[in-house]
């Protein structure tokens, strides 16, 4: 088959059709970019524009990182209200734009952040007026946004991702109430849970279309807010529970943003992240609400919930991008182990298109640059298609 | 319905906010706090380890049924100053240095306590030389580590080169959890088990200490 560019591969694959071979796509900490950048021999910036949301500290990579790794998605985000992202309290804390407080947590090799506080722990239904929201409005939120896509679009070959959204509605639930009170919750105080919900609908809802209307025209795909659904061996509430409490909230976002978003690209398709052991009822829920390419497909969880059998399942529906093991085999495995992964991966995914190869979540910086390299190698040494 | 009955079904409903009242009932009518525990806690929460293991119960469920199971703990705990707890044996358990994770941890606490074990809970970012003290100073039967990240992985087999450094290694049976485990890992770092729920947890402490099931 004669060669494609890197977006005609991607739209490719997204049709559900065989491109030439398997499209590629990068997704990464903050401080695993710069470990990337520095061994690719790309200068390294002591800080980077937040990415996705604030806590996650991930980085949208740069088309020189995506060239030289032979990736095909590039992606572009929304930014935080002000520009900033986090705000520093006393004793070195961090706030982000949800008034979520974290704090530095220092292990053997890094660090990341985790809660320290619940702004809502404690909320009732009349004290979400006046919470304190971040502003989609904010001109800072697409600062710039318009002429990056428009830039990419013209000098690189790259597909674009938009990330929009800056919390989601479940998942910033969660940040705002508590784990633990959360799910409490969903049992006793389930009209607390909807005004809560339907709150962050709205500003979801905003940060995507100031989104989509700075760059939607040069957009392919639409990643909404990551939501976790699930732990590994199984999902946080019933397939019942989701589809009465959650699921209408998912259907009203993607909705609202597949109309704008189709204003400006027809062929545009929205992405929906959830980690863990999803079940056949919440992705058929996911399906019928609009979803068209699921991420970042988790390998070690149950095997009703692994990527494969979403394939042997959903898979001429739904397209999938991931799936190569971020818990075992990028942190731990050899390179070789890497290799066999992304050759096995294929063989399970790529047939009739509808497969863009990453890592199952974010690479972070304790995962080796060989292993790393070697994923983007073996997509171009076994992603040929036909797939043998 | 007899007072033990309601119990083991408040706690399968998770009323949380009827259980004081049951389990003072239940004393007033000269339960013992130690037969409270074996034949309406264990029992009820029995059920609600194996609903959640068939995916009759999920989180939300199992949230509100061990905060029931707390109150009723709780609500136990002034009367064993009179009465010693009878118990199957000790554990102890916390999260890896670096890792601040707790929900899982307090579940397998929570279940570990119901299930007849004494439990001593350190909590989050535990140093290996506090594990180590606090083994000294408990001599648990079983010692629980936690970790939910890759990057906090590794702190699980410092702990454990730290316990056996200590010279504590035979002293106790360890077993690891949390999100990223599994038993390959298990094997890798030395630990004598792995469970990959609270349920499990409690099988698994049973059989190590040759309790059978």
């Amino acid at each position: 088959m004669e060669m494609m560019t890197s977006r005609e591969r991607v739209l490719t694959a997204l049709d559900h059709r065989e491109p030439d071979r398997v499209p590629a796509s990068i997704w990464c900490t903050v401080d695993a970019y710069k470990m990337i950048r520095k061994n690719l021999g790309l200068e390294v910036k002591d800080r980077y524009p937040v990415g996705s949301t604030t806590w996650t500290q991930d980085v949208s990579a740069e088309e020189d990182v995506v060239e030289k790794l032979g990736a095909d998605l590039i992606r572009i985000n929304v930014s935080p209200p002000g520009g900033v992202g986090f705000r520093e309290i006393e004793g070195g804390l961090l706030v982000d734009e949800w008034g979520v407080v974290r704090k530095r947590v220092e292990y053997k090799g890094g660090s990341y952040l985790d809660i320290v506080k619940y702004p809502l722990e404690n909320a009732t239904v009349r004290d979400l007026e006046d919470y304190p929201w971040p502003d989609p409005a904010d001109p800072a939120v697409t600062d710039g946004l318009m002429e990056r896509a428009q830039w990419l679009r013209k000098n690189t070959p790259f597909a674009i991702l938009l990330q929009c959204g800056r919390g989601g509605i479940f998942e910033q639930a969660k940040y705002l109430r508590g784990y633990a009170k959360i799910f409490e919750d969903f049992v006793g105080e389930e009209e607390f849970i909807r005004a809560l919900f339907n709150k962050l609908l709205q500003i979801e809802k905003e940060f995507n279309r100031v989104g989509l209307e700075a760059a939607g025209e040069f957009v392919d795909v639409v990643r909404m807010s990551p939501e976790d659904l699930a732990s590994e061996n199984q999902t946080f509430c019933s397939p019942s529970m989701f589809k009465q409490i959650i699921l209408p909230y998912y259907r009203e976002s993607f909705d609202y943003t597949k109309t704008l978003f189709h204003r400006k690209n027809p062929n545009g398709k929205i992405q929906f992240h959830s980690c863990g052991a999803v079940s056949y009822p919440f992705m058929e829920g996911l399906l019928e609400a609009g979803m068209d390419v699921y991420d970042a497909c988790e390998v070690k969880v149950k095997e009703e919930s692994r990527p494969v059998s979403f394939k042997q399942k959903f898979g001429e529906r739904l397209s999938f991008l991931g799936a190569i093991d971020v818990q075992w085999t990028l942190p731990f495995g050899k390179p070789e182990d890497v290799r066999n992964e992304v050759r096995e991966r294929i063989k399970e995914m790529a047939s009739g298109g509808g497969y863009i190869l990453s890592s199952s979540h974010r690479i972070t910086p304790d995962m080796p640059f060989e292993n790393i390299a070697a994923m983007y190698e073996a997509v171009r040494e076994f992603g040929k298609y036909p797939i043998r | 319905m007899d007072i033990m009955k309601q119990i083991e079904e408040n706690i399968i409903a998770g009323k949380f906010k009827e259980t004081e009242g049951l389990v003072k009932t239940a004393l007033e009518q000269g339960k013992s706090p130690n037969e409270i525990i074996t034949d309406a806690l264990s029992k009820g929460i029995d059920e609600v380890g194996r609903r959640f293991k068939c995916d009759e119960y999920f989180l939300p469920e199992v949230m509100t049924c061990a905060r029931a199971m707390s109150t009723a703990l709780a609500t136990l705990k002034p009367h064993f100053t009179t009465e010693k707890k009878t118990t199957i044996g000790t554990f102890l358990i916390g999260t890896v240095e670096g890792d601040l994770h707790d929900i899982g941890k307090n579940i397998v606490s929570m279940m570990m306590e119901a299930s007849g074990f004494t439990v001593y809970d350190l909590g989050i970012d535990v140093k290996p030389e506090v594990f180590i003290r606090e083994i000294r100073e408990k001599s648990p039967d079983l010692v629980g580590i936690s970790a939910l990240l890759t990057m906090t992985m590794p702190a699980q087999r410092d702990t454990i080169k730290a316990i056996e450094a200590a010279g504590l290694r035979d002293k106790v049976k360890i077993l690891v959890g949390g999100a990223p485990i599994d038993q390959r890992w298990a094997d890798e770092i030395g630990a004598d088990g792995y469970a990959e729920d609270a349920v499990e947890c409690v099988e698994k402490s049973k059989v190590l200490l040759g309790l059978g099931r």
